[in-house]
């Protein structure tokens, strides 16, 4: 094995990959961006509120998965902090972020590496509606 | 106003692009474990859960990359095994779908359980999740023989 050709293809074919990475994610974060600003992300976490309820969930916590899937998952995780819901409630919560979340972002790396970005975004939408569902049913 | 927003948010993409500068680092240390052989032996570990998906010895990488260190690592990965041409798009949608729901299980559990979740309960949900619809999207979009003609092509 050559040490130094070893090395040089694996740093070319790094910042490849981080080039291809960049021209995914800075457009993505301009949307989201403008999403946010334009104020849409408001309107959808209050039409969203009362459907929460499904999961037995308080209107508000729409705001952790709106957060959770438009801004960040560090964004969803502090919003489930500051909501400081009783366990039941933030277990099923978390778990639906955990499934879902980077939603713009994601389905478009997804995309870009070949796969069927709409699909994994559809089944992963559906993942989390059932395992809120599912997690509101059988936790006691 | 508009053009502020935007402008905003490609900094903040910069950025985040910009604190990916680490998968240089370890795109090295995957090129050493391709050239040294050791790459056939990970995945070789990774059958037991590549086999139920019907995904080919090809995915163990871009799977152990995804689950260990998150999808944006994994999706570099990825797209290198694309590039590559071994994996089909139908192949390359089980492991996302997989992947997407099941991925970063170290830092994001540890992340639940620093603020009070059960963090195993989290990822076993998780991980439970992403097997079933894995496995019924490669039972759906997979024929039986494939994973067995990419092997033997392999």
């Amino acid at each position: 094995m050559d040490l130094a050709a070893t090395t040089k293809r694996g740093v070319v074919s790094g910042i490849k990959v981080l080039w291809e990475l960049a021209k995914v994610i800075v457009p993505a974060m301009v949307v989201i961006n403008v999403l946010d600003k334009t104020g849409v992300l408001h309107y959808l976490t209050e039409w969203l509120g009362p459907v929460m309820g499904v999961f037995g969930l308080p209107g508000e916590s729409a705001l952790v998965l709106v957060t959770a899937n438009f801004v960040s998952f560090y964004g969803g995780l502090a919003t489930i902090v500051a909501l400081a819901l009783p366990f039941k409630q933030t277990t099923i919560l978390a778990a639906m972020m955990m499934i879902n979340h980077a939603a713009i972002s994601e389905t478009a790396l997804v995309a870009k590496a070949g796969a069927r970005g709409s699909w994994v975004l559809a089944i992963r939408t559906v993942a989390m509606v059932l395992v809120g569902l599912i997690l509101n049913w059988v936790m006691p | 106003m508009l053009l502020q927003w935007a402008w905003e948010g490609f900094l903040s993409g910069f950025m985040k692009v910009l604190a990916l500068w680490w998968l240089v680092p370890l795109f090295i240390a995957i090129q050493f474990l391709k050239d040294s052989g050791w790459l056939g032996q990970l995945s070789k570990w990774m059958r037991p859960l590549l086999r139920p998906l019907r995904l080919p010895d090809e995915a163990g990488l871009p799977m152990v990359a995804g689950l260990a260190v998150g999808l944006t690592y994994g999706a570099g990965v990825l797209i290198q095994t694309a590039e590559e041409g071994k994996l089909s798009k139908d192949q390359l949608t089980v492991m996302c779908v997989f992947l997407g729901i099941c991925h970063a299980v170290v830092e994001e559990t540890i992340l639940f359980t620093a603020v009070g979740s059960n963090g195993v309960l989290l990822i076993a949900i998780r991980f439970v999740t992403a097997a079933i619809f894995g496995f019924g999207v490669s039972r759906f979009t997979l024929g039986a023989a494939m994973a067995r003609t990419e092997k033997a092509g392999a």
